[in-house]
């Protein structure tokens, strides 16, 4: 087979090898540039916390990795919603990619969290407002991926997975407003509208953190975006192939 | 000290992160070459 570069896309007669583009490439690119920056500042610049130590350099993971799980849900739910609205196939599949890139997002979350916790708490895990929140999101973001895959009629599926979707907003909510609305052993927001509890350096690693993940989260939702493309592809192709065979056969006409 | 947690925590993200981004990319490799090209375009 020929490949050619066809506009911004390596193609070969008429279709793209692969889920990635000559954009993609050069997010890749910078995207491993702003991680190596991210390792520079995290772990080597940026000074120890006078009383949490070097534990502090937990933070610049698991905060981008909590913003962006929270971004992956919204972008399921408003997928979600405009595929309830509108049918589009299109946006029922930027939420599904956004859904499982969330789902990896807040496992990064839960699993960094449980080792910040233990040299600072003393404890991987209690059952407070914002970890168990945290959790049931966790949960929920799973039961959306295994609706989303059953064994069913696409629509039957989308729609029902579109609902759980949407259900990801109000968890969202509590998950954020947890350490404000009761008693967490988790600390209230280190940024916030008001400002920011940490300076100099350690600030700079943590917008280092969340400039890299972010530039991750949209390589990876790019990527799966296209995966979950070629898979509804391959399914409708199957289901055309199916019934031209049953044709052939004269059982359907 | 508390640096085995600080590199447990970055060995999760980062080989979370890697692994799938590769899974993703391989998946996609697979996948392309069994739809008709016709029916790639995925925008």
């Amino acid at each position: 087979m020929t490949t050619e570069t066809v506009g911004s896309v390596e193609a070969s007669a008429s279709g793209p090898t692969s889920t990635g583009s000559r954009a993609t490439m050069i997010l890749g690119i910078v995207t491993l540039i702003a991680l190596g920056v991210l390792v520079l500042f995290g772990l080597i610049l940026s000074p120890a916390d006078e009383s949490q130590g070097d534990s502090v350099r937990i933070m610049y993971v698991h905060v981008p990795s909590a913003m962006l799980s929270y971004a992956g849900c919204f972008l399921t739910a408003i997928g979600s919603a405009v595929y309830l609205w509108r049918k589009s196939q299109w946006w029922e599949l930027v939420a599904y990619a956004g859904a499982e890139v969330a789902a990896l997002f807040t496992a990064f979350t839960l699993i960094t969290g449980m080792l910040w916790g233990r040299p600072t708490w003393g404890v991987y895990w209690v059952w407070d407002a914002r970890l168990t929140s945290e959790a049931l999101l966790m949960l929920l973001l799973l039961g959306y991926l295994a609706v989303r895959r059953l064994a069913a009629d696409y629509e039957v599926r989308a729609k029902r997975a579109a609902i759980i979707g949407l259900l990801l907003v109000p968890n969202i909510i509590i998950v954020r407003q947890s350490v404000q609305w009761w008693r967490t052993l988790h600390q209230t927001p280190t940024l916030s509208l008001s400002g920011a509890e940490i300076q100099g350096l350690m600030l700079f690693s943590l917008f280092t953190g969340f400039v890299a993940i972010t530039l991750v989260f949209i390589w990876m939702v790019i990527h799966r975006f296209r995966v979950a493309w070629l898979e509804e592809q391959l399914e409708a192709e199957g289901l055309d192939t199916a019934i031209a065979e049953r044709r052939a056969e004269g059982v359907i006409s | 000290g508390t640096w085995p947690f600080v590199a447990a925590a970055w060995a999760v993200v980062f080989g979370g992160m890697g692994a799938y981004a590769l899974a993703t990319v391989m998946r996609g490799r697979r996948l392309s070459k069994q739809v008709p090209p016709e029916k790639r375009r995925w925008s």
